[in-house]
């Protein structure tokens, strides 16, 4: 039975499951990635699919060794340590913690909690050990950090570790010690099976008789590429620990590293720690390790845009290359996905002719909506606007006046009718566009590569991707979003003594983006109806888990000011905004608007509010009337 | 902990065979939770039915007073905590019992799973292989009543947490890629959640089937968005009217996803795939089994008994 990957959706952009020489073959490199290659501790903050993982095994020596980019050469010679990636996930952390019964103690626990950790660092630096020795190489691999051992060296070092590190060999090699690694996986299940079959009195005076239960991952790791080192000749030469997914680590770990006495503070020069983590951990304190006192600590990397503009030339350098590796030429987004009526750098000219002209698709918008909305006439009265001549007087004036309200304009004409309600629409040329495309997907690679795939895959018009098939391929790549936002687990409590009505993530995003959606639609025209709301201290804790975790898969972005660290200590006082794919659902401009505290935002929503106020919720059969 | 020997093929022809020790019910408040019980004659010497201190709707009620009426000894755990202990102790009375009074050298117990959690399934199967039996060894016969179609759920269920079933986290080396077995059921985008949850290198769905089309249009349209996730080669159709047959199939894919991948199985859909995941871990203990809680009050839906029983026999050595 073949296990081989195959193009489903989902396996086309999933980096945990391909190896660091398949992630080399797609590769772009972008300034993220260049702030990681630096020779310092380092911190990769963002929400799942932002490309942490991806950033992290391109820094392996069997990715960059086999990487074609003009700009390889320059960062082989960058990366002059050698990489450890260090992965785990969800299932991995939840074997550890289910590893021992209830009946152990909390020290009893953090041992095989620390030993599992230990063997799978462990295994990974001989994996990176046995890369560099490795004297296969294919066509397409450089000579890149290998290095030549003799077999008694090898035997010597091997012997040396092991004993260091309580292992028995069956042959004398890096490979043996490898092998003997994965036993001791086993042997850690065995044993606390033993353990848990056994009276806990005693028990922590038995595991104490056992030694390998008490290594120390870093004192190990330091002590064996000492050894390895020097029987290379590359005294003092740099390692790095790659510490993926930080957020699923034991929590004595992020204390260890990322806590007020991180020991990264007091570790080995030769040592350089590189850790992902998602972007809120409640138990953890970043602003502990960004201290501008110390040079030890963290330099922070977001892989996230809280501007919709912010992350274009990075989704374009993606697109481009995808569409390389299809064989389609072009030389702007624009070219296959065509322009976007949200892109806010279009400039009016005056004419016929311009966009604002007398048969440009904004006119029309504005016209129509005057049509239909009397709250939208008393506003352009109010600024003393007059539609026939839109694309009059300076660009200066157009920016105060008229760019400012286009996006409103377009959503509020496209789903506003005679009756100030909801209009259903099919294919509205909204939601496609360059610009918008890449908006929407928030830089995030994952679904870049996956919503491109899909609409690749169908036939170009004209060497065009057709408005109606990013329109179809936006809204279901949205409905797959809200679809996995809905079975997020999350612990409600059985009272709900804010009166807050929120039962999970997805009924705390549907509830933010129904508020938006009448603020743009419904209500009264506004030419700054908020779009982003502050976490303001009425929030329950309850509202601030799911927020969390809602950041965490990125339905919600944080927004910070100038001054904010991008490293989130506490969501209270923060701004945040929906992710613009939701937009597509909730009916909303793609802009960054004001802001309004959640707590006003859930206290209106609230159902036993039967007035005007209350939004309406947004159901599937409105989704299949789109 | 004591091994699966063996899974057999289960009839209801063993019924007028079997001499069992003890007959495990469940009070839910589905229809068909007392209708194994109630239509066969068991020979079963200990009768113990096990209800919950919540969601007592629907036939609760009913089916508490028809096993109360019947002369089953009733128990209702207050949670999880206490239905463990309960399982736990239960069984080593039975065996105390059948040691001290019986020349026995099998124990034989019968489960109806039909109105079972998977928590409490998994609990009794853990209890079993605990159990200290010296040289008497334990036979298991699992029964569960299929179902007539009821209509899923209106909307999607709210989950509270999701993650291995107690005992079943299994074991195996963070460095090998994590496929994942999902058997989907019908409650919409149920299995998607789980499988993004999870984030696995692979994915391969089961598929139940040989049952009313309505289940096969209800499952489809629950699962509209975890198709796109899963190569159309991967999904395996399984016979929900076989559940022995069904046991081999997971167990030879199993066997081969081994050789290179972790083994997570998420088993949504009948009870009977749910106990073929429990039972394939404890025969190869690198394989988690896992499962979605909802929240307490999920709509509860009402299954009635369309009539058929089916099972597996489980030999613990």
């Amino acid at each position: 039975m073949s296990h081989a990957n195959s193009p489903s959706l989902y396996e086309a952009f999933n980096a945990r499951t391909l190896q660091p020489h398949e992630v080399a073959k797609s590769f772009i490199p972008s300034e993220p990635f260049k702030r990681l290659v630096s020779k310092n501790h380092t911190i990769v903050v963002g929400p799942r699919g932002s490309g942490k993982t991806t950033m992290f095994k391109m820094l392996q020596q069997p990715a960059l060794e086999s990487w074609d980019h003009p700009e390889a050469d320059e960062y082989r010679k960058r990366v002059d340590y050698s990489s450890v990636y260090v992965g785990t996930d969800i299932n991995w952390k939840l074997q550890v913690d289910s590893l021992v019964g209830n009946d152990f103690s909390e020290n009893e626990k953090n041992i095989f909690s620390k030993t599992s950790f230990t063997t799978n660092v462990l295994h990974s630096l001989v994996s990176a050990m046995l890369h560099r020795l490795s004297a296969d190489r294919t066509e397409n691999e450089i000579e890149y950090r290998k290095v030549v051992l003799t077999s008694k060296k090898e035997s010597e070092i091997s012997k040396a570790i092991a004993s260091n590190w309580c292992l028995d060999l069956t042959l004398p090699s890096l490979l043996s010690l490898k092998q003997s690694l994965s036993d001791r996986f086993n042997k850690i299940h065995i044993l606390s099976s033993i353990e848990a079959h056994k009276d806990s009195e005693g028990r922590i005076d038995r595991l104490s008789e056992i030694e390998f239960l008490h290594l120390n991952y870093l004192d190990s790791v330091k002590y064996a590429i000492e050894v390895f080192d020097d029987a290379i000749d590359q005294m003092g030469a740099r390692w790095a620990l790659l510490f993926d997914e930080m957020e699923l680590a034991p929590e004595w770990l992020k204390n260890q590293l990322l806590s007020s006495n991180s020991l990264i503070r007091s570790a080995d020069e030769r040592i350089l720690f590189k850790l992902s983590i998602s972007l809120y951990d409640k138990d953890l304190e970043f602003s502990n390790i960004l201290s501008p006192m110390s040079k030890h600590d963290f330099d922070p990397i977001a892989l996230w845009y809280p501007k919709h503009n912010d992350g274009f030339t990075f989704s374009n350098t993606l697109w481009k290359s995808i569409l390389d590796r299809r064989n389609i030429k072009y030389g702007n987004p624009e070219d296959v996905l065509g322009s976007s009526i949200f892109d806010y750098s279009q400039k009016g000219k005056p004419g016929a002719d311009s966009i604002y002209g007398k048969n440009s698709a904004h006119r029309r918008r504005f016209e129509k909506l005057q049509e239909i909305d009397e709250s939208f006439v008393e506003y352009l009265a109010s600024r003393d606007i007059d539609l026939s001549e839109l694309d009059a007087g300076s660009e200066t004036d157009r920016a105060k006046k008229i760019r400012k309200i286009i996006a409103i304009v377009a959503v509020r004409e496209a789903y506003r009718n005679r009756d100030k309600k909801l209009r259903s629409r099919r294919n509205t040329d909204l939601y496609c566009g360059a610009r918008t495309f890449f908006a929407m997907i928030e830089s995030n690679p994952r679904w870049l590569i996956a919503i491109s795939n899909k609409l690749l895959s169908k036939e170009l018009k004209a060497g065009k991707i057709p408005e109606s098939i990013q329109n179809e391929e936006i809204f279901n790549a949205a409905i797959r979003f809200m679809a996995m936002l809905k079975t997020i687990p999350c612990t409600i409590p059985e009272e709900d003594e804010h009166g807050e009505n929120v039962k999970s993530v997805a009924d705390l995003i549907e509830t933010i983006g129904v508020f938006f959606m009448k603020k743009v639609i419904l209500d009264d025209f506004s030419p700054e109806p908020p779009s982003s709301f502050v976490v303001d201290s009425k929030v329950s804790s309850t509202v601030i888990d799911l927020l969390s975790k809602a950041l965490n898969v990125g339905a919600i972005i944080y927004v910070p000011n100038q001054s904010e660290s991008i490293l989130l200590d506490d969501l209270t006082g923060k701004r945040f905004r929906l992710c613009y794919l939701l937009s597509v659902i909730y009916k909303l401009p793609i802009r960054l608007g004001r802001a309004i505290s959640l707590s006003s935002i859930l206290s209106e929503s609230k159902p036993s509010q039967k007035n005007e106020k209350s939004p309406p919720k947004v159901t599937r059969s409105l989704f299949d009337q789109l | 902990m004591k091994n699966i020997t063996s899974v057999n093929p289960w009839h209801l022809g063993v019924l007028q065979e079997t001499e069992y020790d003890c007959f495990i019910g469940t009070i839910g408040y589905e229809t068909r939770a007392i209708f194994f019980a109630s239509e066969y004659e068991l020979n079963a010497s200990k009768r113990i039915a096990i209800g919950f201190s919540h969601n007592n709707v629907m036939h609760y009620k009913k089916n508490l007073a028809w096993y109360s009426d019947n002369a089953f000894e009733i128990h209702t755990p207050k949670d999880n905590e206490e239905f463990k202990v309960l399982a736990n102790r239960y069984l080593q009375e039975l065996l105390s019992y059948t040691q001290e009074h019986t020349d026995r050298s099998v124990l034989n117990i019968c489960i109806d799973i039909s109105s079972i959690t998977r928590y409490r399934l998994a609990t009794w199967i853990e209890a079993l292989r605990k159990l200290d039996t010296g040289a008497i060894s334990v036979t298991v016969d699992f029964v569960y009543s299929r179902a007539k179609f009821s209509s899923p759920p209106h909307e999607s269920i709210i989950n509270r947490s999701i993650g291995p079933l107690p005992g079943f986290a299994g074991w195996a080396s963070p460095n090998l890629p994590l496929t994942v077995v999902v058997g989907v059921g019908y409650e919409p985008d149920k299995a998607l959640g789980s499988v993004l949850f999870l984030d696995p290198a692979d994915c391969w769905a089961f598929i139940p089937a040989g049952h009313h089309k309505n289940y096969s249009d209800a499952i489809e349209s629950a699962n509209e968005q975890l198709w796109e996730f899963i190569d159309p080669k991967k999904k395996i159709f399984y016979d929900v009217q076989t559940p022995f047959n069904n046991y081999l199939k997971l167990d030879a894919f199993v066997y081969g996803a081994l050789k290179t991948n972790r083994v997570v199985l998420l088993p949504f859909g009948p009870k009977t795939f749910v106990l073929s995941c429990l039972l394939l871990a404890c025969q190869n203990t690198k394989v988690g089994v896992w499962h979605v809680k909802s929240a307490k009050n999920t709509e509860p839906l009402d299954r009635e008994p369309n009539g058929k029983v089916i099972g597996l026999r489980a030999c613990i050595g």
